[in-house]
């Protein structure tokens, strides 16, 4: 069904080849096809002889123009617009590190000190300043994570926090949730009657079977497992079954197992499982060679758990993998669900920001762990400084210069730069500088294998799998029901 | 002959002839008012989103974009101002009396602003305003609304029963007390032209809320 | 539209009216309205001719019986042998022999016609537009709207396009928001005409929060869409106004006529949908009904559902990924496969729906959207199959 007539116009667009007789295209709005060479050279050079099937297809997808564009350019703004909702409407995520302290000494741990060293915790009047900053970000739904150390140490400061938001919250009326993130090993019913009726959630880490994880987490009792594995049980019973997540990170220790660490996080009625790598931040880095794996290694570790989550599934066990998930995300949902990593410009200081038991404002979490070895570059400002005052800081500027992915040298005419961003922060830890070209990056190199493997997943998927691909894309929460 | 186009083929090839007035429109919307509204938020009505890792550390921003008012500024908007209806509704005689219709909304009518929606109601094909079967103009006290209403349906009341209360009028006059007293003492009511609820009750009248 | 036999005198201009009893009347009358009273016999018509030379002009005799009528000469007088209930909105008139039956309260559906013009050239319109100027209809919409006495749940308004109404279909839908505020309004509309912003906001701004506008949306591409409409252009102008309707905070509801062009690409276009227009609060899939110009363009609307189950699944499993509400209208279960009966609605107007003679013994009949009742066997007709056996519905 081939006529003659006069073609719209071209769109910008991006593509990516699988093999030499195919390539993954990825239009402005983020919306992809999969095109033969072929066809990539008709949308290109003949649009008009497209067959009609296809080149609706491609309108429907913003490659083409129609004869008009009223609605469809308009639309075009509101999908792009969407996708930037997380870096435009202001900062949502705040992390405050109340203390560093800990009792574990993790050998990747890039940060925390002693139960006994008690030097390393902010101050009450840093807590009330950095709530006042809080509120001066526009963003209507507030995430306050609370983050250590293990902040469980200092309950009293998260308590002082969640009170004052609370109060302040009633003349301000945003949507807000607090989360805690710990190892539960200090936790009590006291305190999770109070996290209860203060609407915070609990993350914990949860590294697979306890040989693995009391490898990765050693305290001196060597029962780090089992009393993370109490503290789920104790906040279940009383916040309820969905209070707990749990995330793990992988070290080279762990790629010997994925299989065994999905099927404990089935075993202990988790929902969710979150496939992390390693960063290569602090004093991970300096471990490098003792905990670091290579990019194959890690990817060879994730399809095998990604294949064993998805076993689960198959037999009705409800499993949501986070690392795909956020990847499918991108790639199949017209809404952003708000992965700080993936933003351009980065959501380093334009989604989070977080404020530090030492007194300062830094831009993400791993820019505040950057710290601790000893590059404090990525410093905003102080607790104590205005909103607008730490997104005046040259830091920040040169953050977001830095980090437009249709810009950035490499990056835009990369046909991922729709769902990814630079990550000037991981560029600093990784080569001492926020200028380095992306493409060189670590985070580059993961996440277009990210991309590049699930859209091959998407092409070959059948029925079942997208349906659980595009459940996983939504942001969780959200639905019509 | 048919007045359709019924291949897809033949349709697709005449179209970028035939749409010059969706280009003109086209070029009107993009001069002035399109660049000046945000993008539309594409999230469902009243469902603000939530992110993906809950209790991660990653975080989503909840629409929040108030599209609603952005670009009102951008135009002047003429107001709606709502008057009695006066276009749509011409009192077609003396004895008619114009539907108190609630509102009349005034669209912009000068200029640019102007729509393209009907000219106002020339004379219906087969419809109009019955001359012998009128609606009664509405003359309230506003102060005694109830009170009058309330005698209105005693005076139909009293009709529907057989007795002659005068005009329908909401007022108490003495030839609508004289039907009253009628009336009650035909009911073994006391004859007192007062409307009790004993009397409203025999009458059937429902006192009005 | 429900219409019922009359004869009428002293009616000579079309009128809009509400059937009362006597008994009822002096708790509902009011002066602004009209009303038809029953009058069983020569003493109701008495009490009815009393009542308006005391000063209730507004008041319309109606009988059953003819010969009563006869005697009434000078009163204006509707008589029938049909029905008509109490709180019927009817209009009628002396030169026209059947009154139609406006509003019914105990209709499942109603709906409000607003006008016969179009500016689409659907290839299967059930209502083939007109030029004609029928702006009096808007008049009759507003007389119906003061002479509901109670209020539906749900009330539709259909066309012809109503927007074309411009201001006047905004003073509809404000007097039975403000006569009806609780009520819910659906208005079926290609939205076309708010794709301009000035319109738009005229139209939607402070508009009641209990309007649903039903947008069809028949291809994910300007020529798919525009075929079927038969107008160029219109593709572009109905996204324009549905993402107009978004920002006006309005309830859309797609709509998408199941006929082979639409057919053959209903999972791309609930994909679009799906992320271009997530924000509607469902998508409504509908049989063709087969009438109007659908007759004239067999070859297109003429279809097999049943032979299109897996188009029809296909679509559905994509807008239930992508989170959308999905309904089927219009289709009756035999034609659809039984892992889509809980999308079926039993969508079909009292009035206009009607059972096959096979369907008598049909398992099912009771939960069936049943047919229309300009079905008739043979071509045109939706291709049906009666439900044997075991079915847990």
């Amino acid at each position: 069904m081939n006529a003659n007539f006069v073609a719209g116009s071209l769109l910008p667009f991006g593509f990516h080849r699988l093999d030499d007789q195919s390539v993954v295209a990825v239009s402005a709005a983020g919306d992809h096809t999969f095109l033969t060479q072929q066809e990539l050279l008709a949308l290109i050079q003949t649009p008009e002889t497209l067959e009609l099937k296809k080149r609706a297809e491609l309108q429907s997808k913003y490659f083409l123009t129609g004869n008009s564009s009223i609605g469809t350019l308009e639309l075009l703004r509101s999908r792009i617009a969407a996708r930037k909702e997380t870096v435009l409407a202001g900062q949502s995520l705040h992390i405050i590190v109340p203390t560093l302290q800990c009792e574990h000494s993790c050998q990747y741990c890039q940060v925390s000190r002693r139960l006994e060293d008690v030097g390393h915790s902010m101050s009450p009047s840093q807590i009330d300043a950095s709530c006042a900053t809080i509120f001066q970000s526009q963003a209507n739904a507030l995430t306050i994570e609370f983050q250590g150390g293990d902040p469980l140490l200092r309950f009293d400061l998260i308590q002082r926090a969640i009170d004052l938001i609370q109060k302040m919250n009633l003349e301000h009326k945003r949507r807000i949730r607090f989360v805690v993130a710990s190892t539960l090993h200090q936790l009590t019913s006291g305190m999770c009657e109070y996290f209860r009726s203060n609407q915070v959630y609990l993350s914990t880490s949860l590294d697979g079977p306890a040989l693995l994880h009391n490898k990765n987490r050693p305290i001196p009792s060597r029962d780090s497992h089992a009393r993370t594995l109490a503290g789920i049980e104790l906040a279940r019973s009383i916040m309820g079954p969905q209070a707990v997540a749990a995330l793990m990170t992988t070290t080279k220790a762990s790629l010997a197992y994925p299989e065994a660490i999905v099927d404990e996080y089935v075993k202990n009625g988790f929902t969710e499982i979150f496939m992390r790598p390693l960063s290569l931040y602090g004093f991970a880095r300096r471990n490098i060679k003792h905990l670091g794996y290579t990019l194959p290694e890690f990817t060879n570790f994730y399809q095998k758990a990604l294949q064993r989550v998805l076993e689960w599934n198959a037999r009705g066990t409800e499993l949501r993998e986070g690392t795909a998930a956020l990847i499918f995300n991108k790639l199949l949902s017209p809404f952003d669900a708000g992965y700080v990593d993936l933003q351009s410009p980065t959501g380093s200081g334009l989604a989070v920001l977080v404020y530090n038991y030492d007194g300062y404002v830094y831009p993400s979490d791993e820019a505040r762990m950057l710290a601790e070895t000893g590059d404090g570059s990525l410093r905003l400002g102080s607790i104590g400084d205005s909103l607008a005052q730490l997104m005046a800081s040259p830091v920040m500027r040169q953050l977001i210069e830095t980090s437009i992915s249709t810009q950035a040298v490499g990056c835009e005419t990369c046909a991922f730069n729709s769902f990814c961003g630079p990550d000037p922060v991981g560029a600093q830890a990784e080569f001492g500088d926020m200028r380095t070209v992306a493409l060189l990056t670590e985070h580059c190199k993961r996440h277009k294998w990210l991309f590049e493997y699930f859209f091959r997943k998407l092409r070959t998927a059948d029925d079942d799998f997208l349906d659980i691909a595009y459940r996983w894309a939504h942001p969780a929460g959200y639905s019509n029901a | 002959m048919s007045k359709f186009i019924t291949s897809l083929s033949a349709f697709v090839a005449g179209t970028s002839l035939v749409n010059t007035d969706v280009q003109a429109l086209e070029q009107g919307l993009k001069n002035p008012f399109a660049s000046r509204f945000d993008p539309v938020s594409l999230r469902p009505l009243n469902m603000p989103g939530d992110n993906l890792y809950a209790a991660h550390r990653s975080h989503s921003s909840h629409s929040s974009h108030s599209s609603h008012s952005s670009g009102s500024g951008s135009y002047s908007a003429p107001s709606r101002t709502y008057t009695a209806p006066s276009k749509t509704y011409p009192p077609p005689s003396p004895a008619y009396s114009a539907p108190k219709t609630p509102y009349s909304s005034n669209f912009g009518a000068s200029g640019s602003n102007s729509l393209g929606g009907s000219t106002g109601s020339r004379n219906p094909v087969d419809a109009g305003r019955p001359s012998t079967v009128s609606p009664i103009g509405s003359d309230f006290d506003p102060n005694n609304k109830k009170l009058m209403e309330l005698i209105r349906r005693v005076q139909m009341g009293l009709i529907i029963k057989g007795y002659e209360p005068g005009t329908i009028d909401g007022v108490m006059g003495e030839q609508t007390r004289l039907a009253l007293k009628l009336f009650q003492s035909h009911n073994s009511l006391p004859a007192d032209g007062m409307m009790g609820t004993q009397t409203l009750n025999a009458l059937g009248v429902i006192v009005p809320k | 539209m429900r219409k019922v036999r009359v004869r009428t005198h002293g009616v000579e201009y079309r009128t809009v009216a509400r059937v009362i009893s006597l008994e009822n009347l002096s708790a509902q009358w009011r002066p602004e309205l009209r009303f038809l009273v029953r009058a069983a016999d020569a003493e109701g018509i008495t009490k009815v001719a009393q009542l308006r030379s005391a000063g209730l002009t507004n008041l319309i005799s109606l009988t059953s019986s003819l010969h009563v009528a006869d005697q009434w000469q000078a009163e204006p007088v509707v008589e029938t042998g049909g029905i008509l209930m109490d709180e019927d909105v009817v209009a009628f008139a002396d030169h026209m022999n059947h009154a139609h039956v406006l509003y019914r309260y105990t209709d499942q559906h109603h709906t409000v016609f607003l006008t016969n013009r179009c500016n689409s050239y659907c290839l299967m319109c059930s209502q083939p537009p007109t030029k004609q100027d029928d702006s009096w209809l808007v008049n009759e919409a507003v007389e119906v709207a003061n002479h509901i006495a109670s209020s539906p749940h749900t009330l539709g308004f259909s066309g012809g396009e109503p927007l074309l109404l411009g201001e006047h279909l905004r003073l509809v839908l404000d007097t039975f928001a403000h006569q009806h505020p609780s009520t819910r309004y659906d208005v079926l509309s290609n939205g076309r005409l708010l794709a301009n912003p000035i319109y738009a906001e005229h139209m939607l701004k402070g508009l009641s929060e209990r309007v649903t506008w039903m947008v069809p949306l028949y291809g994910h591409a300007d020529f798919l869409h525009d075929f079927v409409v038969q107008s160029p252009g219109a593709f572009e102008e109905t996204l324009a106004g549905l993402l107009n309707l978004r920002r006006f905070g309005q309830a859309v509801q797609l709509r998408i006529v199941l006929i082979r062009p639409v057919l053959e690409n209903l999972a791309a276009l609930c994909e679009f949908i799906g992320r271009n227009l997530p924000f509607v609060r469902e998508v409504a899939l509908m049989a063709c009904e087969p009438i109007g110009f659908a007759l004239a363009n067999p070859e297109l609307t003429d279809i097999d559902l049943r032979e299109w189950s897996a188009e029809l699944s296909h679509g559905i499993r994509t807008l239930k990924r992508a989170k959308i509400p999905a309904i089927l209208m219009n289709a009756p279960l035999c034609a659809l496969p039984q892992i889509l009966w809980p999308y079926a609605h039993k969508s079909i107007s009292d009035w206009k729906r009607t059972f096959a003679e096979d369907c008598a013994t049909c398992r099912v009949k009771t939960e069936c959207a049943g047919l229309f009742s300009w079905h008739h066997p043979g071509k045109f007709s939706m291709k049906i199959q009666k439900i044997e056996g075991i079915i847990n519905v």
